[in-house]
């Protein structure tokens, strides 16, 4: 059923006469460029007064240029090490674009448009490095120009519908910069990116929707329907992710609409409704995955 | 589950990981899948733990509707062996929970007497829902418990840690008959060193150090000899917390300590993927898919990365007048 080829390299493989480091590189080459950044971080912070600012943004930006330039010149003979180095270089740069707009204000009372720049310029590092990395840095550069992304998640409870509404409108972005990658970049590696991004934007805005008194309903009715439509596409393009984490957002949307319906002040029925909603919850997902595994077999 | 059907389920999670690697084509893997039947229900790790928090949920409802941990433990655990026996949930998640769950619902009913023998009860619950539905983590709780229970009672808590890895790694050095052993062990030999790391006495840092360091030689040498991906991880989570704990006895500033480590980590790579490089037996770089996550996982990861590295960058900043929200964006500065 194998074949003989197959079939050696598997045995090869369990019996350990051929054993992988990849991913123990990787994971050593992704926490080194993230402690290297973490670090320059810190330099940044610390050594203000004692260096100066200019002097810091341009050696902090001579090193980004320099990890982008290293990886450039490797690009026909790559190690798996390169991604990570072209990570440190993404790190730093927006480290290091954080830093200078902090202290020099280059774009005065518009200072967000340091988010446009961001995306814009991890946009054009991951096409020409083919870096799906590089691609969400630049989806949530733009996320964050759009006011959704935030550093303490409680923030998007404070204004919650401009979040929701915003968030969805993000998603709706990612969904076209998808069509027209589709387009324009032929062999693209980037679909599955953009629709995860897309997916849960959408779905996080109808969540900051439910977390409102006045659009809880809507927003709770705009998750679910969102959720469908993700778990419908988990089916499509066969990916179990999007059949699962569109699930749990159908589940909470659906308990939260069942609470402010009818139990919301009587704590028993409350429990109740939870009680009989995990149950029908577990029924039903077991009849999905059962579908999802059927249909991709 | 029998020991044999065990391996078959696992070869069904292979021949998945080897159908995503390339190796083998989705009919090649429906092939396998349709003659190695063993009549369990079981799912993928992901899928186990959207089970396992659901149920979990649901538990914790019931628990506050009946306000009887009696009747939910015993509701539970009726459930659960029914699921098992009746409708052959092997590793669903929902089967994990029940058992779990009412187990600790039951313990609920116990008198408290703030003894800390009460953790020992805890890991009893654990390591019983870890034996009858084989669950690694659960185990590994259960061991996490006992460790708390020597550290309240004779503050030799670190001390348990690092031993039971170290055995942990001896016992990988053979083959278990039942993956869900083979797993404890794996989980056991990373998880217990990182555990150890909250009940470590800031006084016993040169010991800890001193121990993180040996754990972390035998590991590396047992990885080497005995080709494990487990051990390795051992030996990556020892030396960090080793390296953690020496640039804290030497007061090395932690711009310096990040800087040093992550140079060091980075050529690491650089060097082991040079010497790999081209190889075709030992030790190889081939592509491998330790789970279906893995990129999520990575770009998760980056993308967190680059939000607190320029937060911390640009921390000199001015509270902004909008002032209604925090650094973030792919690592990018401002308030909302």
């Amino acid at each position: 059923m194998l074949g003989d080829r197959t079939a050696d390299v598997l045995i090869a493989r369990e019996r350990r006469e051929v054993f992988s480091l990849q991913p123990e590189v990787r994971i050593a080459a992704w926490a080194g460029a993230v402690l290297l950044a973490t670090a320059a971080g810190m330099v940044l912070k610390n050594n203000l007064d004692r260096i100066g600012p200019l002097t810091l943004a341009i050696a902090m930006g001579v090193i980004a240029a320099a990890c982008y330039a290293w990886v450039w010149a490797r690009r026909d003979r790559a190690s798996v090490v390169d991604d990570y180095v072209l990570l440190l270089g993404a790190l730093l740069f927006s480290a290091d674009v954080a830093f200078i707009e902090a202290q020099f204000r280059l774009f005065g009372e518009g200072w967000h448009r340091h988010f446009i720049l961001l995306a814009f310029v991890h946009a054009v590092g991951a096409y020409r490095y083919g870096s799906r990395t590089l691609l969400s840095l630049s989806v949530v550069a733009l996320a964050a120009w759009m006011g959704i992304e935030q550093r303490t998640p409680s923030a998007i409870w404070i204004e919650p519908v401009e979040h929701g509404l915003r968030a969805l409108a993000c998603a709706g972005i990612v969904l076209v910069w998808r069509l027209i990658d589709q387009r324009v970049h032929r062999g693209t590696t980037f679909t599955t990116v953009f629709e995860h991004f897309a997916a849960n934007f959408a779905l996080a805005g109808g969540v900051a929707l439910m977390s409102d008194d006045a659009a809880r309903v809507a927003g709770c009715l705009l998750t679910i329907t969102i959720a469908v439509a993700v778990i419908r596409w988990g089916f499509h393009v066969r990916r179990e992710a999007f059949v699962l984490y569109g699930f749990v957002y159908a589940v909470i949307a659906i308990d939260v609409l069942l609470l402010h319906l009818i139990g919301g002040r009587n704590e028993t029925i409350s429990f109740l409704i939870i009680v009989a909603s995990m149950a029908v919850s577990i029924a039903a997902l077991i009849a999905i995955h059962g579908r999802f595994r059927e249909s991709a077999a | 589950m029998t020991p044999a059907e065990e391996r078959i389920a696992l070869l069904h999670e292979r021949a998945e990981r080897w159908r995503r690697e390339g190796l083998i084509s989705g009919e090649v893997r429906a092939a396998l899948r349709s003659q190695l039947v063993t009549g369990w229900r079981s799912n993928g790790f992901i899928v186990q733990s959207v089970f396992f928090v659901l149920t979990m949920v649901g538990i914790a409802a019931f628990y506050a509707l009946s306000r009887s941990g009696l009747v939910t433990g015993m509701a539970s655990l009726a459930l659960g062996e029914y699921l098992i026996r009746e409708r052959r949930y092997g590793r669903t998640g929902v089967e994990a929970a029940l058992w779990l769950g009412g187990l600790l619902a039951l313990v609920t009913e116990l008198p408290r007497t703030g003894s800390p023998e009460a953790l020992l009860v805890l890991a009893a619950a654990s390591g019983i829902a870890a034996f009858r539905v084989r669950n690694p983590l659960f185990g590994v709780l259960a061991a996490v418990f006992v460790m708390i229970w020597f550290e309240n009672r004779f503050d030799l808590g670190f001390l348990i840690a690092i031993v039971f890895s170290a055995i942990s790694m001896i016992a990988l050095a053979r083959r278990w008959e039942r993956p869900s052993t083979e797993w404890f062990w794996c989980v056991a030999a990373v998880g217990m060193p990182l555990a150890g790391w909250f009940v470590a006495g800031r006084e016993w840092r040169t010991v800890s150090l001193v121990l993180y360091a040996g754990l972390g030689m035998l590991a590396l040498t047992l990885a080497i000899i005995r080709r494990h991906h487990a051990m390795f991880a051992v030996a990556g989570v020892a030396a960090g917390s080793a390296g953690i704990l020496a640039a804290q006895l030497a007061g090395t500033p932690p711009e310096l300590a990040f800087g040093l480590g992550g140079g060091v980590l980075l050529l690491l790579a650089w060097v082991v993927s040079r010497v790999l490089r081209d190889r075709k037996e030992g030790f190889v770089l081939t592509p491998v898919n330790v789970t279906a996550m893995d990129e999520v996982f990575e770009i998760g990861g980056s993308v967190v990365a680059a939000t607190h590295t320029s937060g911390a960058a640009a921390s000199h900043a001015e509270t902004r007048p909008q002032g209604d929200g925090g650094f973030g964006g792919a690592g990018a500065t401002g308030e909302f």
